[in-house]
Order: C-alpha cells, then structure tokens, then sequence
C-alpha cells in the first residue's frame, strides 16, 4: 500500500513553474564582435526588430541582450552567426554552450557586424547557401569551421564578406590570417561537391560543369609530401580546352592557397595522408602538420 | 440462512412469507392436487402466464390416481410428468428463494418435506440488439442482453463442439447473481478455471450489478491503469476469445461479458480487421496505434517543445506559437489543462443527456469552447488544435479512453515540469506499469514482452487468413514462452 | 534465504536486452569523440568480453552463491547504479536541460517506483525498449547519408584508449554470473542471451560510433554528447528532427537501468519498504559522490572485470564442492 502514494507524490513536483513562451525572443541572425568590450547584435525573427548591447565576454551576450530586449533568448533557431575579430574566440564556445548548433552558417566580417546587422545590410543566410548552391563558396558551416580548429592543422576557413563580395577568410587560434581568391573558392566548392550549379565563362564561352568524380591521394616523393587531385570533370562548353584550363586553375589555387600559403587543413588532408600511409601523419601535433602543408607540394592531374 | 422445509405445508408458507416479508410479489396459488393439499409459489412478473397454465396448471390438473401422500406425490411429478426441462428438488430455503426469483415456479405439498422447482421464466427482458459501444461494419450485429441464459445460447450457436463448456456460479451473499464461466475445455491452459473459480467463490460481495464489479476481484490489483481482463459486448468477439483458449464470465443482469486474459496489444484490435484487406487493416493497426501516442503525447510534446525545447520546432511553427500566445492570460499548461477538463464535462453532459438534448450540449460545447473562447482570447487556437486532436485520437481505442484522460493531464505537468526528459520518466512509469501487470500468470504485455516473433504478424500488421490460421494463437504460448529460454 | 532464489527469472532476449540497454545508455552518455579508431577498440574490448564469457555459456551450471559473495554483487550494482545515474546527469547537462534539481527530484520518485515492481517488469520494459531502439536506428542511415563524409573514417585516434574505456562503460557484465546462474533456465538460455547480447555489441555500436565518425567529422572537442551532435547534423527533414525521440529514450534507457542495477541491490528482507528506501539513500548519497567529485569510474572497469571473468571460476568448483556434498 505504501508504494502506491507514490505517483501522488510524483504530483508535488509537477505543480511548479516553468518558464513562458511569451516572454522569450528567438533570433535567427546574431552578430558578435569580439574585442573590450565586446558587442552583439541579434535579429528577433518575432518582432522583425534588432536589439545591440555591449558585453564583457561574448559569451555572455544572452544576459546583455535579455536585458537590452526585455526577454529571455533563445539560441535554438540561429540560422546565421556574424563575426567580427577573432572568430577563434567564439565560435568553439558557442558550439560547446549549444548556441550554435552544428548546422548553423557562419559569416566573418572584418569590421563593424553588428553595425551592418543594424543597417540591413548584412549578407542573408540564404544568399550564402545561394552562393554555395552555385558553387561560389563551398558549403561551410559551423561544425565544419569549428571541426578543422580541433582537428586538422588547427587552421580552419569560413565564408567571409569583404569588399562587397563573398569569399572565405583563413584563421587559426590566434587570428585571421589572410582571404582567400574567388578562384580558390571556387575550387574549393568543387571539391566540396555540395554544388548544384556550376557555371563560369571559359574564355568569352559559357561553361557550365555536370558531373565531378574528384579524388585527392597523397603520395611522399623524395622525402617531400605531395597531394594530387585526380579524376574528371564533366562540362559543357564550347571552349574545353580553355575550361578544363581553368577548373585546373581553381583546384590548384584551391589547395595551395589553403594548405600551401596558411598551413590550412580543409579539405581532409590529413585524413588522407593517413589513408595513403604516409609516415607520421598521424602521429604528428596540429603545429607540426602546418609546417607540413607549408612544405607540400600540391598537383592537379585531371583526366 | 439454513431452513429446512417440514412436511407442514401451512408451516413451510409461513416460514416462506416470513422469510420474504411477506412480500407483495411472492404469489402463493393454492391447490388441491390428487386430494392433497398443494401451493404453488411464483414471483409475480417472473414466470410466463402462458406457459404457467399450459405447462404447470393444465397437467396437474389433470392428474389423477390414487398417491399416497405429498411427497410421492412431488416424486411422481417429478419423475412422470415433464412439466419443464430444468427441474430440481430442494428442500432448503436459501436454494429455493434463489430459484423462486429466477423464475421458477415452486410447487409445495402437504406431507412433503421438499419443494419441487421447475423452471418457467417469463420475465420481460431487452431484445437482442446491436451492441452500443462496439460498433462494427461488416461484423454481426447481435449483441448481449441481460439475461445470461440468453448469452449463453448466443454464444453456443456460434459454437456447436461439445467441448465448449458452461459452468454456473452464484456471486453476491445478497443478490446471488448467476455467473457464468465458459471455455473450450481442449484450449484453456490447465489450472486456470481452478483458479478463476477459487476466486469468484471469495468474491465480498453483497450484489453483482455489472461486470465492474467482478472484474476488480479478477485482476491482480485494482489500481490498475490497464485492465488485463476485457470486457465485450460482442459474441462473435467472446467466441473468438474462447478459441485461443480464453475463458469467459457472463453476468446475469449485465450485457457486458469478462475475458480472461486480455493483452495490451489487442485493445487495438476490432472484428472489422479480420473483415478488411490485409493492407487496410493493417493501416488501421497502425492508425490506432499513432492515435493512441497522439492521444497520450501530443498535448505533453507540444508543452514540451513549446516551453523547454523551441530547437525541435520549425522556426515558422515557432513564430505562430509565440504570435498565437501572446494575448492569452494563461500559460499554455494551465491552458492545455483547462480545455481538456472542459472537454471532459461536456464530453460526459452530452453522454449522460438524453438523446434530445445531448446533441445540443455538444453544439453549444463546442461553439463555446471552440469559436467562442479562442475569439475571445482565453485560448489560442494551436492549443486548441492540440487539444480537440489528442481528444479525438482518444475515442480511436475506447477501451483505454479512461486512462488515456487520466495521464493525459499527468504527462502535461511532466512536461510543463521538466520538458522531454519528465515525459519520459512518467512514460517509463506507465511501461513499468504495463509491462508489470499481470492476471493469473499472464503478462499482459505479450507477445511483445515475452517477445514471440511469430505472433507478431498479428500485431504490428493483420496478415491473411491464410497465413493466420496456420498456426492459431493459443493464449497459453504466453505462459510457456515466458519460461522459455 | 536462497540468494539463487533472488535472480531475476528472465529469458535469454531479455537478459540480453537488458545489458544491451545498459551499455546503450552510458553509450549516449559518453562525451568521447567518434573515431575509427573509437569502433576498433570496441570491437576488440566486445570480442574479449566474449572470450572471457565463454565459460559462463559452456560450462554454465546451477550456481549458488554463498551469501557474502551474494553482498559483493549488490554492493557493486548500487556503485554501478550510482554511476549510470551521474553519467545520465551529466547528459541532461550537457543538453542544458533546465531544472535539474527539480528532475532530480522526479527521477528518484521514479525510480522509488520502478524498483518496487517485479524484476519481470524491468525486462518486458527492456524488450520494448529495445525493439523500438532497433526500428529508430534503421532511421539513421537513411538521414544521415547525404551529409556523411567517409573519409573521417581516417581520423587519427586511440584504439588502446578505446578498447580500455569500453570496459569502463560495461559494468553490467560483471553481474552476468548472477543473471545467467538461475536455477530454473534451461541449458540453452546462457548461450542464446550471450549470442544476442554478442549481436548488438559487435555490430550495432561500433557501426553507430562508424556512422557517427561520418556525420561528426572532425569535430572531436568541445561539442557535447558525440551521439546529439551527430543528431543535429542529419535531421529527417527541415521540418522533421529525431533529437525529441532520442532524448526521451536516452531519459527511459537510463531509468531502466539505474532499476535494473537497484533491483539487484536490494536485499532480501522482511521488511521490503525499508529496504528499498535504505538502499535509495544510499544510492542518492553515491550518486551525489559522482557527479560532485567527476568520478568517472575507472576502476570500476577493472573491477568489472575482474568480477566478470574471474567469478565463473571460481564458482565453478564451490557449486561442484556443494553437489557433492549434497
């Protein structure tokens, strides 16, 4: 008889509070810059409206924005994250306070994002998944960004907007270490594969790419690592020649303006360097694998 | 009360009237049968007029030759004259009152120490008719009545093999209500009609006025959620019971009839099913199955996601939540919470009005709440939604609609409380709950838990017939997979 | 009172759902990142549980055990019990679920009440459990097979690490000779649980850990529970998104087991209420213990074990002394 009261006791704690759905705001874009202090910005999708405040810590931009918006923030719905500073001091440890969920885009911006955010002006994440739709900008978002600090070189790339255009800025712990061309973007979305068009003038022709079967292999020759791009791109052009010269273009900017120039490890080269058997690629720490990449050499054989 | 008759017959009627307060409906006939003095005691509106004078008064009266006394003459009554099919002798008064209100007529001599009784029922009685809750398309459309004698024979013309088995029993010190258990003697497990009778003769019942009564005394506890003994009003559905060697109580007085055991799963089950294409009753299983977690969840998910968790929803949804929320003086908890309480009381005004009225009662009810209230801003209209959704889903099992409103509000405070991680601790309290009830050794989570693949074909899809009756279920697979290896 | 008398009367399937179960949950619980090299070591720390199980399907016979060792196995399912529950705490916070203290206070009235049914109910419950884990897994693939990326599979990581910490996460192995040891299974039940139990170890969780090596990538640090993470990164749809479902059975696996291990630990008494409550506080005590000091339970692998594999021998020759004497 005793253990029946039990379900009755189950009903103390259920009769409390919890929290109400009215007074909380859900942003679909934030936009942080990091520095002293640091500032955030968010657009509440509810309101159409765009709240700021200063904070010390970015990490603490919810109780600033809370008190600058009159209610509770909920990070759930983020589609899009501004950066301005050092992304490195953001980005894992909103991934890690689950502000930023896996799937969410990321945008660096050298300067002032929270300013733009207020002006309207800031790039949509839907124009970034246009870009990498059209093959652009390869498909970056903040898992992707967030896994190549932790894994890899410790040197990772996101899109970035500078000069009113898109491309990708190369940053490590520290800082932002340089931006990338639109070829080496582009050759980046190549090799991402995640493109639905990819359309680019050959010389005066159109040519527009149908089918990538691509491939990476690492070979070490003479004692020096090198990474080959093989396999084929399908195109239609009427200029071949002079579009196949250009997709060799961009893979080659793609890779030796990443891995070459910054050390930058975005493509899995470590993973393949691994799978190839070369020696010590596994073995070694993100420094040393930088000094790696520095010292690769990077090829294009495309059939 | 043990009183034995005398062979006084002025003695034994007043013992009688006394016995029964003199009361108005005890009819006492007197007559003079072969010279002997004779009473014949009815029950007035128990027993048929037609067939009390053809049966009973034409040939007695015709009697004659000379008998010695009133007991040779009860004797040769007894033995020579075939005045009805269920005749008995008794000279107890507690046997014979039991008998005198069934409807028998009870014929006392003078110089007789015992009273012959003989079986003449003519009480007024509800026809046969389609049963009001279980309603089926394709099914039969005879349902139980009142008197058990009458479902006892519903249920033999179903089936004719003599190893169907009858056996009556009386529950209730006062009201000496018949019951009648019934099974297939060559399917019930062993041991199991031992038991059931063992626990119906302890029954600390003074009347037994409908199945509700019986069936708590049945089951292992009465503070179950999920009944492990069903109730039909169908003798299709009895008789498909007894086949996979179930056993059957039918209640005098109560169309509804006991089936022991019953499983989780088969709730979900209807006789239309086995009407139906495999594929569409298939797709009907699984329906129920869905509107049975709607029932139950989607009030408690919607809380859930609402209050605790806005990540799982799509930020358009959000959006309408949020803008629908924002005039509402009340959370969305006491909001789910008050327009399912008022679900309920008109839900139970319009059944417990007569068929007039109740039609209005769910108009205005559902002006009022649905229309009015929403305008009004009391509620939001995705509350709403939610709550005339889960409501609705509810009435897709009527067999578990009382503990569906029961845990309904429980899994809404789980929710309010803790989000997800509270559903599911109430949720695991509910399977704990199901997967521990059992009755008379058989768990009423079969044959998922103790898993029997086999039968599944008949749970998680209705395969055909053809496949079904390859290898018939027998419910004691249950007991024996449960020692299985 | 005859302690064989005391364990659970279950059949193979829920023997091994049960300890499926048991290692699913502190499966989710664990914040190890996905690797290749996580799937090897679990493959390699399953196939040496099974060797060192062996003799428990073979040479199986009806043990009894002497009450003091009876002592030591209830002792160790409360420590277990205690450290299932501060993992599952840790999930909830890594989730950031709210109100922790509230749930707390939901999870022991819980549990108060899961523990006083039968054993029988813990495993029916693990056998539902465990089917509607099974069909949900099926799902996975299917969402997670556009964003899969197989060259993570060439991850660098541990296999040591893995294979040592898998140990760590099995403590309901070490409760095997008392699962397996009831008097009325027939000779087939230890070998057919085994074999199940064998199935969901070799190959659902190492391919979970590989699927989730393709969907996580390299994020390897900082990111909560690897298991959500790989959740969040292939939903069904835009619209449609499996973490809600994943929550709620991670909540239930982990309040089956933490009874599971409860049931066990109770002692045989006369007075069953005061039992359970004595064993509840001193299982609310432990669990405050854990999830205060970070315990994570390293000795407890080795302790696991030891108990799993050395006890089958040496009860071998105690049952063997006492039919002879009898």
């Amino acid at each position: 008889m005793k253990m029946r009261i039990i379900p009755l006791l189950f009903a103390v704690p259920l009769l409390t509070g919890c929290t109400d759905i009215r007074s909380r705001l859900s942003p679909d874009v934030l936009a942080i810059e990091t520095g002293s202090p640091a500032r955030a910005a968010m657009h509440a999708t509810q309101d159409d409206a765009v709240f700021s405040a200063n904070t010390e810590n970015p990490m603490l931009f919810r109780e600033a924005l809370r008190q600058e918006a009159g209610a509770e923030i909920s990070a759930g719905h983020l589609s899009l994250l501004l950066v301005s500073g050092s992304p490195a001091a953001v980005l894992p440890d909103f991934l890690q306070a689950q502000y930023l969920s896996p799937t969410c885009k990321v945008l660096y911006l050298p300067q002032d994002a929270c300013a733009l955010l207020r002006s309207g002006n800031a790039p949509t994440a839907g124009q970034l998944d246009a870009a990498a739709a059209e093959g652009m900008l390869p498909y970056r978002t903040a898992g992707s960004v967030c896994g190549d600090l932790c894994g890899g070189s410790g040197v990772s790339a996101m899109p970035a907007y500078c000069g009113g255009r898109l491309t990708l800025a190369v940053f490590d712990a520290e800082q932002v270490c340089g931006m990338l061309s639109e070829q080496a973007c582009r050759g980046l979305a190549l090799l991402g594969d995640r493109w639905e068009s990819f359309s680019f003038d050959a010389d005066g022709a159109p040519c527009t790419v149908r089918h990538t079967a691509l491939r990476i292999s690492a070979a070490e020759e003479n004692g020096v690592l090198c990474f080959t791009v093989t396999g084929s791109i399908a195109a239609e052009t009427a200029n071949p020649a002079a579009a196949q010269r250009i997709l060799r273009q961009m893979l080659q900017a793609a890779m030796t303006e990443t891995a070459g120039a910054f050390g930058a490890d975005i493509l899995f080269l470590r993973e393949t360097a691994v799978r190839c058997g070369i020696p010590g690629s596994g073995d070694c720490g993100q420094a040393k694998w930088r000094a790696m990449l520095g010292a690769a050499q990077y090829r294009v054989a495309l059939r | 009360m043990h009183i034995r008759l005398t062979d006084n017959l002025e003695e034994n009627l007043v013992q009688l009237q006394r016995t029964a307060g003199c009361s108005d409906d005890l009819i006492i006939t007197r007559v003079t049968l072969c010279g002997i003095p004779c009473a014949l005691l009815t029950c007035e509106g128990m027993v048929a007029s037609s067939l009390l004078s053809e049966l009973v008064f034409d040939p007695l009266n015709g009697l004659q030759g000379h008998i010695s006394g009133g007991g040779a003459l009860l004797h040769t009554i007894y033995n020579k004259k075939l005045l009805a099919a269920d005749a008995s002798m008794t000279d107890q008064t507690d046997a014979l009152f039991p008998l005198l209100y069934s409807g028998f007529a009870v014929l006392l001599a003078e110089g007789a120490s015992a009273a012959l009784c003989f079986g003449i029922q003519g009480y007024a009685s509800r026809s046969i008719s389609e049963p009001s809750g279980e309603l089926n398309i394709y099914g039969a459309r005879d349902g139980f009545s009142e008197p058990v004698r009458v479902n006892m024979s519903l249920i033999r013309r179903r089936m004719k093999s003599p190893s169907l088995t009858f056996s009556l029993v009386s529950a209730g010190t006062l009201s000496r209500t018949e019951l009648c258990i019934c099974w297939l003697r060559d399917r019930v497990p062993a041991g199991l009609i031992g038991e059931i009778r063992q626990r119906l003769s302890t029954l600390p019942l003074e009347t037994v006025l409908s199945s509700g009564y019986v069936r708590p005394f049945l089951e292992e506890s009465d503070m179950q959620l999920v009944h492990s003994i069903g109730t039909t009003e169908r003798p299709d559905i009895l008789c498909a019971k007894l086949l996979e060697g179930r056993v059957g109580i039918l209640i005098d007085g109560t169309p509804h009839a006991l089936v022991i055991p019953q499983l989780f799963c088969e709730t979900f089950q209807t006789m239309d099913d086995y009407n139906y294409p495999p594929a569409y009753a298939t797709l009907l299983r699984w329906m129920k199955y869905g509107a049975a977690l709607i029932a139950l969840l989607l009030p408690a998910g919607y809380l859930a996601a609402a209050l605790w968790h806005p990540e799982l929803l799509h930020e358009t949804l959000l959006s309408l939540l949020t803008e629908a929320e924002q005039t509402v003086p009340f959370s969305p908890a006491a909001e789910l919470l008050g327009i399912l309480f008022m679900f309920e009381i008109v839900r139970e005004a319009g059944l417990r009005l007569p068929k007039a009225v109740g039609g209005a009662v769910g108009m205005i009810g559902g002006l009022l709440i649905g229309d009015t209230a929403v305008k009004s801003g009391l509620i939001s209209t995705p509350v709403l939604t939610v709550a005339a959704l889960s409501a609705t889903a509810g009435f897709v099992i009527p067999e578990h609609h009382a503990a569906l409103t029961v845990l309904r509000p429980v899994f809404i405070l789980a929710a309010a409380a803790a989000g997800i991680p509270g559903i599911a601790l109430v949720g695991m309290m509910l399977l704990y709950h199901i997967c521990g009830t059992e009755v008379f050794g058989f768990p009423v989570s079969a044959p998922i838990a103790p898993l029997m693949p086999h039968r599944l074909q008949d749970i998680l899809a209705r395969v055909g017939f053809r496949r079904l009756s390859q290898g018939n279920f027998r419910v004691s697979e249950v007991r024996e997979q449960e020692e299985a290896p | 009172m005859n302690a064989a008398a005391r364990t659970p009367s279950w059949s193979a399937l829920q023997t091994a759902a049960v300890l499926l179960l048991c290692r699913l949950t502190l499966f989710f619980c664990c914040d190890q990142p996905y690797t290749a090299a996580y799937a090897k070591g679990m493959l390699a720390a399953a196939l040496t549980e099974a060797v060192l199980l062996l003799p428990l399907a073979i040479f199986r016979r009806f043990c009894r055990f002497p009450p003091a060792m009876m002592w030591i196995y209830r002792v160790f399912s409360l420590i277990s019990a205690a450290f299932l529950a501060a993992e599952g705490f840790r999930l909830l916070h890594a989730l950031h679920s709210a109100q922790p203290a509230l749930f707390a206070a939901m999870f022991l009235l819980t549990l108060l009440f899961t523990v006083s049914r039968p054993q029988a109910a813990t495993a029916r419950a693990a056998v539902i459990l465990l089917v509607t884990v099974s069909t949900a897994l099926l799902l996975l693939p299917v969402s997670g097979i556009r964003t899969a990326n197989p060259v993570s599979l060439h991850m660098p990581g541990s296999v040591s690490g893995a294979f040592f910490r898998e140990f760590r996460c099995s403590p309901e192995l070490a409760l095997l000779p008392v699962l397996l040891s009831h008097p009325k299974k027939q000779e087939q039940y230890a070998p057919h649980a085994l074999a199940v139990w064998l199935i969901g170890r070799l190959a659902v969780l190492p391919g979970l850990v590989l699927f989730g090596t393709m969907q996580n990538g390299r994020l390897t640090r900082g990111a909560g529970s690897p298991f959500f993470l790989m959740l969040a990164g292939a939903p069904l749809s835009d619209a449609v998104r499996t973490d809600g479902f994943w929550m709620l059975f991670a909540a239930g696996s982990a309040v089956l087991c933490v009874s599971f291990f409860l049931q066990l630990a109770l002692p045989p008494s006369r007075r069953p209420v005061r039992a359970l409550l004595t064993v509840m506080l001193l299982f609310t005590g432990l669990t405050w213990l854990c999830i205060s000091a970070d315990y994570r339970g390293t000795g407890l692998g080795i302790a696991a074990l030891l108990l799993g594999a050395l006890l089958p021998g040496v009860l071998l020759p105690i049952s063997r002394t006492r039919r002879q004497k009898s």
